[in-house]
C-alpha cells in the first residue's frame, strides 16, 4: 500500500508538474508570446518543430543514435498529407492516419536495413536515404509531388466539416505536443526508455544478457520516425503547401542543431532549442539583420565547445554555481539529478 | 565538337588543356597523400590514433596536434579541389554544400580511414554519375542508391577498417 502510494506521488511529481507545466506554457502562447515579438502563426510552428525534435532526441539522446536523415520522416509524411489532402478529402483526419501509416512504413523499412548499423555509417546511411527520397520526389515523382515547386493548390484542411484556421490549428498542434511529451516521458521511464539508455551506453553488454537489441533498436527508430511523421504532417495542416525543403537534408540539419543547443539526451533541452531557434531564426534574426546564419552558427560553435550539454547543462552549471556562491566556501558537488523529465 | 567548325581536327581527339592538368593534379595529391600516410612516421602515429588514440596519449604523443593538422590538410586539399575544379563547374557562394553530401557518401562507401578506398569511391560514382546522364531520373539518385547498397553489402565500406567511428 505505501509502495503504491510511493509510486503514485512519484508518477505525479515525474508527469504530471512537468507535463502540467508544459502544458500552461504551450497552451497560454498565443497571449504572450506576441508581447516578445512573436508573429502569430509562429507558436505553432514552434510547437511543431517541438514534436519533431522530441523524437529526434529519442533517438538521439536515449538510443544513442545519430540519425542524419530524420526529414525523410518529416518531408514524406508531410508530402503524404498534402495529397491525401488534396485527392481524397479535405479532412484531416484520413490525411493524417494515412501519413502516420506511410512513416510507419517508411521507418520500419529503412529501420530494419538499418538495425546492425552504428556510428558513423548509421548517420550517414540515414542521409543517404533521406537524400535519395528528396531527389526522388523532385525527379522520379515530380507528376505527383510538383518537382521543384512543392506541392500547391491544396484546399484549405477541415476537421470534422470546420475549416482549420489560426487558433484552431494552434489548438490541434499544442494538443500533439503536449501528448507527445507525455508520451516521451513516459517512454523515457519505462521499461523501454531503459532498454533504449542501455543499448546508448553498452550494446554489446546488453546483447550478452540475452536481450534482442535489434528489435529495442528498431522501435526506438520506428517510434523516432513516427515523431517526425505527426509533426510533418501537422506542418502540412497549420500551411497548406508542402515545400520540397522539408524532405532535404538541411532540415535533418536543422532538427541536429536544435537537440545539440538544448541538450541531448533531456527532453526539455531539445524543446528549448527548437523554440529557441525558430524564435531566432524569424524574430531574432530582425534585429540582427543579414548576418544573423553568422550569429547562429557562431553561437553554435560556442554551444558545442564550451556547454557540451546544451542549455540544460547551462542552467544546472549556472544552479550549482549560485548554491556554491551562497554556501560560501562549504564546496559541494552538484547533486546528480534525473535530468530524463 | 570543335570538329564541326575546324574539318581539318578530325581524328584528332581534342580534350581541353585544363582537364588534363586538373587529371594530373588529382593524381599527385592523392599519391602525395597516401604517401604521406602510409610511408612516413608521421602517417605512423595518425593511422595508429585513428585506432586508439587513448593509448597514443599514454605513450607521451601529442596526437590532437597531429590531428589538427590532419584537418588542415585536409581543408587545403579541399581547397586544392576548389581551385582546380573551379574553372570546369560553375562557381556560386553555396557550391560547397552541393559537395558535401557526396564527399561524405565517397568516405563512407570507399571505408572510413582507407584513401585507396577513398579513390575507387569516387571513381565508382564519378563513373555511375557519368554513365547515367542519358536518365536524369535516374541520375539523381544513384549515388545515394550505390551507397545504400554498397554499405548494406559491406557495412564497412570497400576498403574500411575495423573499428574506425563506429
Amino acid at each position: 500500500m505505501i509502495h503504491e502510494q510511493e509510486r503514485e506521488t512519484g508518477a505525479v511529481r515525474g508527469e504530471l508538474v512537468p507535463v502540467g507545466i508544459f502544458a500552461a506554457i504551450a497552451l497560454t502562447m498565443p497571449f504572450w508570446f506576441p508581447l516578445i515579438g512573436g508573429y502569430s502563426g509562429l507558436d505553432t510552428k514552434i510547437l511543431i518543430f517541438v514534436i519533431f525534435v522530441l523524437g529526434f532526441d529519442l533517438l538521439l539522446g536515449f538510443t544513442g543514435y545519430l540519425s542524419f536523415g530524420h526529414a525523410a520522416f518529416f518531408g514524406t509524411s508531410a508530402y503524404t498529407t498534402g495529397l491525401t489532402l488534396l485527392h481524397y478529402s479535405s479532412d484531416i483526419i484520413p490525411a493524417m492516419l494515412m501519413s502516420i501509416l506511410v512513416t510507419f512504413v517508411l521507418a520500419l523499412l529503412i529501420g530494419l536495413l538499418l538495425t546492425k548499423r552504428t556510428g558513423i555509417y548509421f548517420a550517414i546511411l540515414t542521409l543517404a536515404f533521406a537524400s535519395m527520397l528528396y531527389r526522388a520526389a523532385l525527379s522520379i515523382f515530380s507528376d505527383f509531388t510538383g518537382g521543384d515547386n512543392g506541392l500547391t493548390g491544396l484546399p484549405s484542411p477541415t476537421l470534422f466539416g470546420q475549416q482549420l484556421h489560426g487558433t484552431a490549428v494552434f489548438m490541434l498542434v499544442a494538443l500533439f505536443a503536449i501528448v507527445g511529451f507525455w508520451i516521451a516521458l513516459r517512454i523515457a521511464r519505462s521499461p523501454f526508455g531503459l532498454m533504449l539508455r542501455a543499448i546508448k551506453s553498452n550494446q554489446e553488454r546488453l546483447a550478452y544478457t540475452g536481450i534482442d537489441v535489434s528489435l529495442y533498436k528498431l522501435w526506438g527508430f520506428i517510434v523516432s520516425g513516427l515523431y517526425g511523421g505527426v509533426a510533418g504532417s501537422l506542418m502540412v495542416i497549420y500551411e497548406p503547401y508542402v515545400a520540397t525543403h522539408f524532405l532535404h537534408w538541411t532540415m535533418s540539419g536543422e532538427v541536429v542543431i536544435m537537440a545539440v543547443i538544448g541538450g541531448v539526451g533531456t527532453l526539455i533541452g531539445p524543446m528549448i532549442g527548437a523554440a529557441f531557434m525558430m524564435y531566432f531564426e524569424n524574430v531574432a534574426s530582425a534585429w540582427i539583420g543579414e548576418q544573423w546564419l553568422l550569429v547562429l552558427g557562431v553561437l553554435f560553435v560556442l554551444i558545442v565547445m564550451y556547454l557540451p550539454g546544451g542549455f540544460v547543462d547551462g542552467a544546472r552549471r549556472l544552479r550549482a554555481w549560485i548554491r556554491h556562491r551562497r554556501s560560501g566556501t562549504d564546496a559541494q558537488s552538484p547533486a546528480e539529478k534525473d535530468t530524463h523529465g | 565538337m570543335l570538329h564541326e567548325y575546324l574539318p581539318f581536327l578530325e581524328g584528332f581527339v581534342v580534350y581541353p588543356m585544363w582537364r588534363l592538368i586538373l587529371v594530373i593534379v588529382s593524381l599527385v595529391t592523392v599519391l602525395a597523400l597516401f604517401g604521406l600516410l602510409q610511408f612516413t612516421r608521421f602517417g605512423l602515429v595518425v593511422r595508429a590514433g585513428m585506432r586508439d588514440a587513448e593509448m597514443l596519449r599514454f605513450l607521451g604523443i601529442n596526437i590532437e596536434r597531429r590531428f589538427a593538422i590532419v584537418f588542415g590538410l585536409g581543408a587545403g586539399i579541399a581547397g586544392i579541389a576548389g581551385l582546380f575544379g573551379g574553372p570546369v563547374t560553375q562557381v556560386y557562394p553555396g557550391i560547397g554544400m552541393a559537395y558535401l553530401v557526396p564527399s561524405f557518401l565517397v568516405v563512407v562507401i570507399g571505408g572510413m580511414g582507407s584513401v585507396p578506398g577513398a579513390v575507387i569511391a569516387s571513381l565508382l560514382l564519378g563513373m555511375a554519375l557519368a554513365f547515367s546522364a542519358e536518365y536524369s531520373n535516374i541520375q539523381q539518385i544513384i549515388i545515394y542508391l550505390i551507397a545504400v547498397v554498397v554499405l548494406l553489402v559491406r557495412p564497412r565500406g570497400l576498403l574500411g577498417k575495423k573499428g574506425v567511428l563506429e
